[in-house]
């Protein structure tokens, strides 16, 4: 029987999908039986889960692209200006 | 509105894309400002960053040959260049003390009962307090923990990938990654506990 300890020995690993099957086995009876380990799995995976929404509501920033955008196309026609005095 | 040439892609087959300066403020620049404000957790260095890595693929544009060729050079070029930044800023600083060592967070049980979180499983929308509390627990990882966090878990990046633009082996990667998801997990649990609601 897996404890605690093993299973957070085992816990990225088993997460990343790396886990032989009798190690996969073990871990999912500990979890059944665990509501610790149980509990601490789930909010690792929705975590990560939240962290990756992040980039869908990205680009709420449009005054600071526009700064940006200008400023990148000043500094190329400054380029493109001296380029073309030289 | 400044007036610049816009270069294309030499054409390489049937219907090859055609990259111009606004096709990459309009789909790189988000992503490019996103990646280089969560490295830095500082507006003014990310939009400084953002500036010096769009000026480069635009100089650059004729030697790409599409979108994929394009946006795996954009994040090792923002990341060198956010890197670049954070050297800057800290030796200007020095204040880098106090940061977890590798082993800090090994094989670490919980010291209380885990209770549930709050937040289901599959959801697929994040409310802004939610976003704002996920981006405060981003930045407080410490910063070598934070880059492989963000490219790992926000951007999506394969490890591989990783270890190639930060100049680390995979395995330094994967171990870097665990250790920034527990704690990003442990920052977040007081948030989302169901008993915190």
């Amino acid at each position: 029987m897996m404890t605690c300890r093993e299973f957070h020995a085992v816990l990225a690993a088993y997460h990343a999908g790396e886990s032989a099957e009798a190690e996969c086995s073990a871990v999912e009876e500990h979890l059944t039986n665990c509501p610790c380990c149980r509990n601490y799995f789930t909010s690792f995976r929705v975590t990560i889960r939240m962290s990756r929404l992040l980039r869908t509501t990205d680009g709420q920033h449009a005054e600071c692209f526009e700064r940006i955008r200008l400023a990148v196309l000043t500094r190329l026609n400054a380029c493109d200006s001296a380029t073309q005095a030289s | 509105m400044a007036d610049i040439a816009e270069p294309t892609v030499p054409s390489s087959g049937a219907d090859p894309p055609t990259l111009t300066p606004e096709c990459i403020f309009r789909d790189h620049m988000p992503r490019i400002y996103n990646l280089a404000r969560r490295m830095l957790d500082n507006d003014a260095d990310a939009e400084d960053v953002t500036q010096e890595v769009l000026l480069q693929v635009i100089r650059k544009l004729d030697t790409f040959r599409g979108e994929a060729d394009i946006t795996t050079w954009l994040h090792r070029v923002t990341v060198n260049a956010a890197l670049a930044a954070r050297q800057k800023r800290a030796n200007r600083e020095k204040h880098s003390v106090g940061e977890p060592t590798e082993d800090t967070f090994a094989n670490q049980l919980p010291s209380s009962p885990v209770r549930a979180w709050s937040v289901a499983p599959d959801e697929s929308i994040l409310a802004d307090e939610r976003r704002a509390i996920i981006e405060s627990a981003i930045r407080k990882l410490p910063a070598d923990y934070r880059d492989v966090y963000v490219l790992a878990d926000v951007e999506e990046q394969p490890n591989a990938e990783i270890a190639a633009t930060l100049g680390l082996s995979v395995p330094a990667v994967k171990s870097r990654l665990h250790r920034a998801r527990l704690m990003m997990r442990d920052a977040l649990a007081p948030h989302f506990e169901e008993s915190a609601l």
